[in-house]
């Protein structure tokens, strides 16, 4: 016992706390073994996708002080049995009851806002999705069910906290408790599924493909404008790095909303790169002490990495979006290159907030990195490993 | 089949619309519970496995005994300010009824009409409330609306879920009770 505390010193955690631990590790381990059978069912694409989640609790408890490490392992474990649930049940709606539990267990935790203010955002996409998909089988008219498909995506967009969905976002907040919970953790498990759900049960129609698809490029395009323009603008950092996720949820959205085999791609490296890469960086930037620091190798290959460039994980993102789009309606990629020039801005801004880490940081801005050239530089084992 | 499903769908309403009426602990359990029932007994009328209505049943009643133990004391009904939530619920059920439609006509309808007019109305007070005892109270209901759309697996679901929502404290203060 003492052996097994040591790494963890200081006091123990709620006995609920550690109870959702020890439940969201028993959960991730059925969902990865599929039992029972015909419940729970985890794509190979979720599989990589939750593989590279539980690297980012490990790195956010070695990043975490002592005193909280037991509780931010609690919490993660927690985190990745939500992810797991939400990418394993095969049926939507089921999907949707989830994401209230989900989204109670999150707004629980401590914060600044209170628990009915931070529910609202996962309450709502989950009526979306639910209701949507509702409308979809339906046997009534037409239009319900376009109306089902305009909710399902909407839902979706609304569960990842996007635009037009977003939350406030405060300096200092717990990232438990913060848009980074659902934005940079939870959400792209269900985005991940979503798509291939809808797809291969061939539930929707011709018609109904098409409106989730525009609603999603749509949206996808909003979001990297706004998401560009925002993370150099906002007058916060926290403000800064949201708009930063916005740019990668931008590539992911209008990925699958595309339905192209590049596209699909495009969205799943995106999505590996918000959990692997974009939220260790925002949790490595808060444990750095800010200060001015003078522009060294380091911020040049941080600039480098978060401007998308080769040879990092952005670049092979935006090569497969523009792929993609110029194969459906070349005009398309205008717009596209327009937003991946102006999400460029940013990259400095953000890099600077990395700052220089110490410690434990070195480590995992080193693995961060690794990870980072990795999707950049061999996306085709990635998407051969996931199936996409 | 077809009046155990009406009377499933109306006792579904009435609690959800009494759940969206309250602010305190009996209002929110009694309402709860009332949901629970009436939307499994709108499922098993239109044919959807009795083990899952019976655990939708199951969950929600043990989901709103749970929220006996806090929250305020009392019913806390009809508060100054409430008017608009009782015209909510009146309006609500008409639009369900507007998106149902043709399929009112056989029971499988009607459960759905239940099921949505719970959804949409444990909704709209999950936006608008403040209390944490409420939204809990909300969501919960919320979860029930959804699940019993769906089929075993739904139903399911929703039980689990309201029995989760039911372990978290409803008192003001952050985290569940000890």
């Amino acid at each position: 016992m003492i052996v097994l505390r040591a790494p963890f010193r200081g006091p123990l955690p709620a006995w609920w706390l550690l109870l959702g631990g020890a439940v969201g590790a028993a959960v991730t381990l059925l969902c990865v073994l599929g039992r029972p059978s015909g419940v729970l069912l985890l794509l190979p694409q979720s599989r990589v996708l939750l593989a590279v989640s539980a690297l980012t609790v490990v790195l956010a408890v070695w990043l975490a002080p002592r005193g909280g490490r037991l509780e931010l392992l609690c919490t993660g474990l927690a985190g990745l049995g939500g992810q797991a649930v939400l990418a394993a049940v095969p049926d939507v709606l089921a999907v949707a009851v989830l994401l209230v539990l989900v989204g109670f267990a999150v707004a629980a935790r401590p914060g600044r806002r209170p628990l009915a203010v931070r529910i609202r955002g996962p309450a709502f996409a989950a009526a979306l999705l639910g209701l949507g998909w509702a409308l979809i089988r339906s046997s009534g008219p037409v239009w319900l069910g376009r109306l089902g498909a305009l909710g399902v995506a909407l839902g979706l967009v609304a569960a990842c906290g996007l635009f037009p969905y977003l939350q406030e976002v405060e300096e200092g907040e717990p990232p438990d408790a913060s848009y980074l919970a659902w934005t940079g953790f939870l959400a792209p498990a269900l985005a991940l599924v979503l798509p291939a759900r809808l797809l291969h049960g061939r539930v929707l129609t011709a018609d109904e493909g098409m409106i989730v698809g525009a609603v999603l490029v749509g949206l996808g395009v909003l979001n990297l404008a706004w998401g560009a323009v925002g993370a150099w603008r906002a007058a916060s950092i926290a403000e800064a790095w949201r708009g930063s996720f916005l740019v990668d949820w931008g590539f992911a959205l209008i990925g699958m909303g595309l339905f192209a085999r590049n596209g699909f791609a495009a969205a799943y490296l995106a999505l590996l790169a918000i959990v692997g890469v974009r939220t260790p960086l925002v949790l490595l930037a808060r444990t750095t002490p800010v200060a001015e620091v003078a522009p060294g190798p380091l911020t040049l290959l941080l600039v480098v990495l978060l401007a998308g460039a080769a040879p990092f994980s952005g670049f092979p993102v935006r090569l497969l979006i523009l792929h993609a789009a110029t194969q459906l309606a070349w005009p398309l990629a205008v717009p596209l290159l327009a937003g991946m020039v102006l999400a460029t801005v940013h990259a400095l801004r953000l890099a600077r907030a990395v700052g220089l880490p110490r410690g434990r940081g070195v480590l995992v801005l080193a693995i961060v990195l690794a990870l980072s050239l990795a999707l950049g530089l061999v996306p085709g084992v990635l998407r051969a490993v996931g199936g996409v | 089949m077809e009046a155990l499903a009406v009377g499933g769908a109306v006792l579904a309403w009435l609690g959800v619309s009494l759940l969206s009426l309250a602010d305190a602990r009996r209002g929110l359990a009694l309402g709860l519970g009332a949901t629970a029932v009436g939307l499994a007994l709108a499922a098993v009328a239109s044919g959807r496995p009795s083990s899952g209505a019976v655990a939708l049943a199951a969950g929600g009643v043990v989901g709103s005994l749970l929220r006996l133990r806090d929250g305020e004391p009392g019913w806390g009904l009809m508060r100054p300010g409430s008017t608009p939530r009782l015209v909510a619920a009146v309006l609500v059920f008409l639009a369900a009824v507007v998106l149902v439609g043709s399929s009112l006509g056989v029971p499988v309808g009607v459960a759905r009409l239940g099921a949505i007019a719970v959804a949409l109305l444990a909704l709209l007070r999950l936006m608008t409330v403040e209390r944490r005892s409420s939204a809990l109270g909300s969501g919960a209901a919320l979860a029930l609306g959804l699940g019993a759309l769906g089929d075993e697996t739904g139903l399911v679901a929703a039980a689990v879920a309201v029995v989760g929502l039911g372990a978290l404290s409803g008192a003001e203060a952050p985290g569940p009770s000890t």
